[in-house]
């Protein structure tokens, strides 16, 4: 098992952002020269933020949109995980659906941290509740997250064909479980969502819509990568991959 | 490789509806309209899957009545520091720090069948294949492809290792344990209990159902723990960096030293108890659910405490200095606010107190 990259790898977010200083590039691409975990890293860092700026239809690398999730659910100024390792399942169409419309939705929240700059959403709020730049804030993600959800409404009609037609096998309990998890995801997320309704400038009503948010592509995420496993009879790896759970993307 | 002992089911429909569910393609006010009868139906079709399964699962146990068992024991010269990696599909996994450099492993294979014949069988043709290069180790589970196998093989694996090995495991089904081991630890998990004590390396667990327990981890690595149904319990932990991530179950934290911690549920109660680092961040957040914050030691911090429908309440003997105080948020700074306190929930109370 090749041992992950322990860099620092929020410095390449920040590369990514022009933030770092002469003396940091420099050493950072330094170490890119010989990394190339680090450099693909880079390159999907540089993708996905050209791509937050104007989103539009999207192609993220299938082998790496957890490792730009991981980056953006963690913001520029935290520390990150270590990288996950690539996964080569660009062949299934299911797998392609879900990755290209979770990243869609990491996309948006990455776009409203950096419409934000590096504060976070509790920090947005603090800086006076209501005010001009947070309603901004708070139309670009629904605009935003409306967009995520068209391309979700193509992912499903794309998995409810491949559920038609493939042997798509599961442990039942397992299954269940997935499922109960995801009902209760979705709670969370309709009552975030109503709180936000309410009032938009909430901040706890924002960070539980994200929070469930980053859960439920987790769970799904899960949920599709067990099934590629278990339906290429690869138990061992659907272990693996099941573990994966709880792993945020 | 089939999973023996589970009848394996197409679940063509519930993919179908998990997805559906999942994705929340329809518009707010849709869901409004058809959220019900879709919660309903599929409610009802995991009860139905569920009981079905279990049922199932029962008969056939049922019929196995014949049961034959193999043990056998490996050692394998891995060094001080190697790594040793275990596989599963089915069964209990036990690892325990040893002394001097190899690592012991007793694997035991319980075969079940309608008729001693099919249990033997079952020994047969479920083997495990252990591979040794160097430093580093593997054992995992052989199962033939066979559908409908007439008997249901578990293994479980007890180890004793050097405690500097770095362990992984990875299985389906079963409990894991794992004592006093110093080096590095991943234990990935479908369904089953963890249970990790007296650690010191870096540690990550994740499962998809079970309770995860770890307790006296002392050291300056990452502990890691993912669990979607399941509660956790973190105590007596010296670590870097905690973190904890659950979807249904409580999180308790209690007696944590750490420069940083990320812990979250989203359905379930949140519980953190441990002195603060200067300079360190603590985020606690729950959707449903109480967050109890209970610092120790003389580090300041500031805090930023919000709810969106339940109440904040603190201690007065913390000395907190508000800012700016509401019923649903309170912002403020003990001491000299060294560290960063965030606690979020949604609709659960948030409580900050001394012990």
């Amino acid at each position: 098992m090749a041992t992950p990259c322990t860099t620092d790898q929020s410095r390449l977010s920040r590369l990514a952002d022009g933030e770092l200083t002469p003396a940091e590039t420099t050493e950072v691409r330094a170490h890119l020269a010989r990394c190339v975990d680090c450099r693909g890293l880079l390159a999907d860092l540089q993708q996905l933020r050209a791509t937050a700026r104007g989103l539009g239809p999207i192609a993220p690398p299938d082998h790496a949109w957890m490792q730009i999730a991981g980056q953006i659910r963690l913001g520029a100024d935290k520390p990150v995980a270590a990288p996950v390792p690539a996964r080569t399942v660009a062949a299934n169409p299911t797998w392609q659906w879900i990755g290209l419309a979770a990243a869609l939705v990491l996309v948006a929240l990455g776009a409203y941290v950096f419409r934000g700059g590096a504060e976070t959403p509790s920090s947005i709020a603090e800086t006076g509740a209501g005010n001009a730049g947070t309603t901004a804030s708070v139309e670009a993600v629904t605009t935003e997250l409306g967009l995520a959800m068209a391309h979700y409404e193509k992912a499903v009609a794309e998995l409810e064909r491949i559920a038609k037609t493939d042997d798509t096998s599961l442990d039942p309990i397992v299954a269940a479980t997935l499922q109960r998890n995801i009902g209760v995801i979705d709670v969370a997320i309709a009552e975030s969502r109503t709180a936000l309704m309410e009032s938009p400038a909430s901040a706890p009503a924002r960070d539980s819509l994200f929070a469930a948010l980053r859960q439920k592509i987790s769970v799904l995420q899960t949920t599709v990568l067990l099934i590629n496993q278990i339906r290429q009879g690869d138990h061992e790896g659907a272990a693996r991959i099941a573990a994966g759970a709880g792993k945020k993307s | 490789m089939r999973r023996p002992g589970l009848a394996r089911r197409r679940s063509i429909g519930w993919l179908t509806a998990t997805v559906v569910a999942a994705l929340g393609v329809t518009p707010a006010h849709a869901q409004d309209v058809i959220r019900v009868p879709i919660a309903v139906m599929r409610e009802l079709d995991t009860a139905l899957r569920t009981a079905g399964a279990a049922m199932g699962e029962a008969l056939q146990n049922r019929d196995f009545r014949a049961e034959q068992t193999h043990r056998e024991t490996r050692s394998l010269a891995i060094g001080a520091s190697g790594s040793l990696e275990l596989s599963n599909i089915s069964g209990d996994i036990s690892v325990t720090a040893g002394s001097g450099t190899e690592a012991a492993i007793e694997i035991v294979r319980r075969s079940r069948g309608r008729t001693d014949a099919d249990a033997k069988a079952g020994l047969e043709r479920v083997k495990t294949i252990v591979e040794h290069r160097g430093d580093r180790a593997t054992v995992r589970p052989d199962y033939p492809n066979e559908r409908n196998a007439p008997y249901s093989v578990s293994i479980a694996y007890v180890v004793s290792a050097p405690a500097g090995t770095t362990v992984t495991i990875s299985s389906i089904s079963g409990g894991v344990t794992v004592k006093n081991m110093k080096g590095g630890l991943s234990v990935q998990l479908t369904s089953g209990p963890v249970t990790v004590s007296g650690g010191a390396g870096r540690a990550e667990v994740r499962t998809i159902s079970g309770d995860v327990t770890v307790t006296d981890m002392a050291g300056d690595a990452n502990l890691e723990v993912g669990v979607i149904s399941g509660n956790v319990v973190l105590e007596r932990i010296r670590a870097r960096r905690v973190s904890a991530d659950v979807t249904s179950g409580g999180i308790i934290a209690r007696d944590v030293t750490a420069d940083a911690a990320t812990i979250q549920s989203i359905s379930g109660s949140v519980e953190y108890a441990g002195p603060l680092a200067k300079g360190g961040r603590y985020e606690l957040q729950t959707h449903s659910g109480p967050i109890t914050f209970r610092p120790t030691g003389s580090t300041g911090f500031d805090l930023q405490a919000s709810t969106f429908s339940g109440g904040i309440s603190t201690d007065t003997s913390l000395g907190i200095k508000t800012r700016s105080v509401s019923r649903r948020s309170l912002r403020g700074t003990v001491g000299d606010g060294s560290a960063v306190v965030v606690l979020t929930a949604f609709s659960g109370n948030v409580t900050v107190a001394r012990r």
